[in-house]
């Protein structure tokens, strides 16, 4: 299969100013740190971690919300680090971002018609009366009625409204969504729904994802390939089935013990975390996840683990492997 | 699908939407039309600029053609509101004075927010080094009190119109500048701006397309305010003598050269140019907070 994005070492430090004008930046908050992975033509790749863990600053350093401290991201063949922001336009074309909130990101003054058709005037995908029949068969896809086209953003349900959200990051045919937990801001029936659509979506256009999600309940349908995420950094990379079958780094274990099982009968083998994630500004020394692992060792406090391959589909970056 | 069919419902249940630039417009003056109290506003702010415009015809006297004869004489007949200590017709005084209240007040607040706002809006969007130094020079107007540094500018510059509404102007920017600042700071952070970045419309069309169309609420109420504020500043300096020179009238002039006479029982001197500005800053008043709520969509919706 062939590599739509490849990126590779990236590093975002956020500086931390202490003091007034004049004093230096002093500590860095290493919210991604050294984080290299591939998304392939077609492919679902998910993201996961808990809050703090740096999968959403990944997602916006893709698609340049934010500057990249360090490391190379390259979308097709093209590394897009060495442009400017004139150059990069055109890329956008490829490489849109569903967010997380429907409820901040729709312009409340802006028709969902001109929301849609924004993007599309901007880079000239369409003219005219053209714009309007795309607006009107985008947001059928989504499975909107066209004739709301003229309606304001607060007229529509989250649901409704990441739905057109979904719709504007389709208008210009890209290859690539990044999609920052698009569903974790609504209900459970309508999670399904909207996972369903990007589903369908995916087939319908050929479209690749990086789903960013908290929970690998959401992530489990959708991604073929899973990256689990811990404090700025990779630990495991693996396919799906053996992701959930067999979860390799103790982190995963605690994040797969965590699916809920639809059955009240069911014996559990719960691995439960204790304690906060640690603070990006001082990570635990060695490998960060150690002060919470219950099997880490002396080896584990000092050494910082890479993430090695373990087989064909899967790596992990923990000592035990 | 369910959300199909729930939309199908909704939709048939107002099919006639109007198309979207002039549905937006249509909103906006429907939902200011049902606020009564805004159209009161409205009215009373157009009626002063109609009576503005068309003072030299509806003034039954020259406003500044003396008759000792009728001097300090109550409302009557002849003179509706009464005349002053030279026999000039209070009417005819508050009729003009209309006119050079309300421009002073409404160029002098045109010119603060056109500079109010760009300096307002670059300092919120840009940030850092910019908003410093933006910053830092309208906190430097804003220290001192309005009054006083309109005074001293006023001495410097010499008492006339256009230098109060200069002075006016000056001290109302950094007001216009903060409001904007800070309603930019809280809708650039909104994720409409960046999505808005990720189609990568250019920073000038996101600033004044997203982030200022959602500013305009606030801006809109801070400016209407400050023209009622504007009067009342012109009035305090054409009382100090640094403002509009007698015997040109206006508002502020009138109601001071009544000052004296209303211990000794002559209220009609002071009374109407008093009306006349309360008028003036309740209609202004109504009229900024019916802005505020008509362009807003969402309290648009609710009213609906």
């Amino acid at each position: 299969m062939e590599k739509l994005l490849e990126v590779a070492g990236l590093k975002k430090y956020f500086p931390i100013r202490k003091g007034s004008l004049f004093s230096r930046e002093t500590k860095y908050v290493r919210a991604v740190d050294d984080v290299s992975f591939d998304i392939h033509k077609g492919e679902v790749l998910g993201l996961v971690g808990e809050s703090g863990s740096g999968k959403t600053t990944t997602g916006r350093l893709l698609v340049r919300l934010l500057k990249a401290t360090e490391g190379d991201i390259v979308f097709e063949g093209k590394d897009t680090q060495a442009m400017t922001d004139a150059q990069f336009r055109p890329l956008r074309r490829d490489m849109q971002f569903i967010f997380q909130d429907p409820y901040s990101s729709l312009n409340p003054r802006l028709t969902v018609a001109h929301a849609i058709a924004e993007p599309i005037r901007l880079h000239g995908v369409a003219t005219g009366k053209e714009v309007e029949e795309r607006v009107g068969d985008l947001m059928n896809t989504v499975g909107l009625n066209p004739r709301m086209a003229s309606r304001y953003p607060h007229e529509f349900s989250g649901g409704q409204r990441q739905r057109i959200g979904i719709a504007r990051a389709l208008a210009l045919n890209p290859k690539l969504i990044i999609a920052d937990e698009p569903v974790s801001a609504l209900d459970v029936s309508i999670q399904a729904q909207v996972l369903n659509l990007l589903h369908r979506l995916r087939d319908e256009f050929g479209l690749s994802y990086l789903f960013i999600a908290h929970d690998l309940n959401v992530v489990q349908h959708l991604c073929e390939r899973i990256a689990v995420m811990y404090l700025g950094k990779l630990v495991e990379v693996a396919d799906r089935e053996s992701l959930y079958a067999e979860p390799l780094h103790p982190y995963t274990q605690a994040l797969t013990s965590a699916i809920p099982v639809p059955n009240p009968r069911a014996k559990r083998d719960r691995v439960l975390l204790k304690g906060e994630i640690p603070s990006p500004v001082n990570p635990p020394s060695g490998c960060h996840f150690h002060p919470r692992c219950q099997f880490a060792t002396e080896q584990c406090r000092q050494v910082v683990p890479t993430l090695k391959k373990v087989n064909a589909t899967r790596s992990v970056a923990c000592h035990l492997y | 699908m369910t959300t199909q069919d729930h939309a199908i419902a909704v939709v048939a249940a107002d099919t006639q939407e109007p198309p979207p630039p002039r549905g937006q417009l249509r909103l906006f003056v429907d939902a200011f039309a049902s606020n009564k109290l805004a159209v009161a506003g409205l009215v009373v702010f157009v009626l002063a600029i109609l009576v503005a415009l068309t003072a030299d015809v509806i003034s039954p006297y020259d406003p500044n053609a003396q008759d000792l004869a009728v001097r300090l004489m109550g409302p009557s007949a002849e003179h509706w509101l009464g005349t002053d200590q030279y026999g000039r017709d209070l009417l005819s005084r508050v009729i003009h004075g209309t006119q050079i209240s309300l421009m002073v007040g409404i160029v002098s607040i045109t010119i603060a927010t056109l500079c109010g706002v760009t300096a307002g809006a670059l300092s919120g969007y840009l940030g850092g080094f910019v908003d410093d130094i933006i910053m830092r020079c309208m906190d430097v107007l804003l220290a001192f009190p309005a009054l006083i540094l309109a005074i001293g500018i006023l001495a410097v510059l010499g008492p006339s119109i256009l230098n109060v509404v200069i002075v006016i102007a000056v001290v109302s920017t950094p007001q216009i500048a903060r409001i904007t600042r800070s309603a930019v700071l809280t809708q650039k952070e909104e994720e409409y701006v960046q999505a808005a970045i990720v189609i990568g419309l250019p920073m000038h069309v996101r600033l004044f397309k997203h982030v200022l169309l959602n500013c305009l609420a606030p801006i809109t109420v801070q400016a209407t305010l400050l023209v009622a504020n504007a009067i009342i500043v012109e009035t305090s300096l054409s009382f100090l003598g640094l403002g509009v020179r007698p015997p040109t009238p206006t508002w502020g002039t009138i109601l001071f050269e009544g000052k004296d006479y209303i211990l000794l029982g002559m209220w009609w001197m002071s009374v109407f140019p008093g009306i006349a500005i309360i008028l003036a800053m309740l209609g202004l008043n109504l009229l900024g907070d019916g802005l505020r709520d008509a362009l807003d969509p969402r309290i648009r919706g609710a009213d609906a």
